[in-house]
């Protein structure tokens, strides 16, 4: 029998915090965290997949992970007719509320050509307390749990 | 020091002369003058008394004449203007192709075995397949160097239709200049978006503005994406305006990438590779921040030095050279134009003037 991970342990190098259960969360959903120290993180599941990234624009500090999830363009070129475009990545794009700025959730990078970047944390979808049966884990029993290394909280945001 | 002087504007002797390089019908039909066209006329001469030869020729319009007006240039790039947008795209179009035998003829032919005058393809947009055959044309020609097409329009020149002309114009490695031709036929669109302004410095203001909105459309409109090697020239100056108007181009370039994702650099790195701006008349800060601005805006890559003569705002080769910083002077004064229109060393004749305080006329 495993032992079960504690969502609740601290260690040196980084902070579990839980998020939420699961099956609240499916995908195209997200959730906004408070983070001591650090401030507000946004958990987003896309396509069943988790992923965090800091609620500060790094153009303005504005609240990203408040604004809307969509997706974005990508240039198609041919030389005899004017560029087309194809949409991609959809419901993995941010778009920060005040310009617009989009950014990837998934890598926290922006998507025009840049250097601009929001912070990413780690997320674990792990069995909660009572999974420490023989029988097979249910949804219902699995809890969202953010990871947040030492080193980001009481960082003062630039 | 090589000194290209990329913004020389010559005329015919007299305005009809063009009919004698064009053929029925266009040679009898009704032509529209070759200056004083426009509605806004300054209180002053447009042009600088000194350029006229004899009193009832047009200015600029002899080829020993202004190579004796302006000492201590190795070469000119002229860029003549056409007869403005007119209703009767046809006859632009005849109007664009004897403006261009007429230049092959007077100034780039046999007189100019020095190769000192250096030539451009007038063509026409709103006639895209004229202008496209017009490049081909002339593109074995020694001495034409770019294309031209004038800023007045009806519509900005990174839409589609005009596609063809630059992609022609790329493959035979030509840049393409913007100036205003001062349109005044009646077809142009009106100066502004608010309306006929009432003096004629308020239209100039306008000027710089309408050519770096050509600019921001093919940037826009993704032509530098589908034309790696095609630069535009302003060469109606516009280089002192358009830091600011990059500068929101960028931002929001940002915000609205997604809109046109064929835009895959930021607006402001485009310039670079693919424009450049005639220094012509400098209405930029004073001398005290002159330094700071031109570093600011790259004037050392960007710009090419260019009289604009024989106008009257023509900026004299000694006052360019007083202007500029020494570590911007040579790019500027002539081998960023070296580079661009791939011209080799030419010799000046051994009885022309050096310029005042310059270096002795020398073989490269």
């Amino acid at each position: 029998m495993a032992t079960p991970r504690s969502y609740m342990v601290s260690t040196e190098e980084a902070r579990r915090y839980p998020v939420a259960l699961a099956i609240d969360m499916p995908p195209g959903t997200r959730r906004l965290i408070s983070i001591p120290g650090l401030g507000s993180v946004g958990v987003f599941n896309i396509g069943g997949e988790f992923y965090a990234v800091k609620n500060v624009c790094p153009h303005q500090g504005g609240p990203l992970c408040e604004g809307t999830l969509t997706g974005t363009s990508r240039p198609i070129f041919a030389l005899d007719e004017a560029p087309q475009l194809e949409w991609v990545h959809d419901g993995e794009i941010l778009r920060c509320p005040w310009h617009g700025w989009e950014f990837s959730v998934r890598t926290g990078a922006v998507v025009f050509d840049g250097k601009a970047r929001v912070a990413t944390y780690g997320v674990e979808v792990v069995a909660g307390l009572r999974a420490a049966t023989t029988f097979p884990v249910a949804v219902e029993d699995k809890v969202v749990i953010l990871v947040v290394p030492s080193a980001a909280r009481y960082r003062t945001a630039k | 020091m090589r000194t290209i002087d990329c913004a020389i504007h010559p005329l015919v002797r007299h305005s009809d002369d063009l009919r004698h390089y064009m053929s029925e019908p266009w040679r009898s039909r009704a032509l529209p003058p070759a200056v004083d066209r426009s509605i806004y006329r300054p209180t002053f001469s447009l042009y600088r008394p000194d350029s006229v030869r004899m009193p009832d020729e047009l200015p600029g319009s002899d080829p020993s004449h202004l190579r004796k007006a302006i000492p201590g240039v190795d070469q000119f790039v002229l860029l003549p203007l056409t007869r403005g947008l007119l209703a009767e795209t046809r006859h632009e179009v005849a109007i664009a192709a004897a403006t261009n035998n007429w230049l092959a003829d007077v100034w780039l032919g046999s007189d100019n075995g020095d190769g000192r005058f250096k030539g451009s393809i007038r063509v026409t947009p709103r006639s895209p397949r004229d202008a496209v055959r017009e490049i081909e044309r002339w593109a074995g020609h020694p001495h034409f160097v770019q294309v031209a097409v004038s800023v007045e329009a009806h519509a900005p020149y990174g839409r589609e239709e005009y596609f063809p002309i630059w992609e022609a114009a790329a493959r035979n490695g030509f840049p393409v200049a913007m100036h205003i031709d001062g349109g005044g036929t009646g077809v142009e669109l009106p100066p502004t978006s608010v309306g006929y302004p009432t003096h004629f410095a308020e239209v100039a203001v306008g000027s710089p503005h309408d050519a770096v909105l050509h600019l921001t459309s093919l940037i826009c409109d993704g032509v530098f994406e589908r034309l790696e090697s095609l630069v535009f020239v302003l060469a109606d100056g516009a280089f002192d305006a358009v830091g600011a108007l990059f500068w929101r181009l960028d931002m929001d370039w940002r915000a609205g990438r997604s809109e046109a994702p064929w835009v895959q650099r930021q607006p402001s790195h485009y310039l670079k590779d693919h424009v450049r701006f005639v220094l012509s008349r400098w209405d930029g800060p004073d001398a005290g921040h002159l330094n700071e601005a031109l570093e600011l805006w790259n004037a050392r890559e960007l710009l090419l030095y260019g009289s604009n003569y024989p106008s009257w705002d023509c900026l004299p080769l000694m006052e360019a050279r007083s202007l500029l910083p020494e570590r911007a002077l040579e790019p500027i004064m002539g081998t960023n134009a070296a580079d661009l229109y791939q011209l080799g060393p030419v010799s000046r004749e051994p009885n022309e003037p050096a310029a005042s305080g310059g270096h002795p006329t020398s073989t490269e």
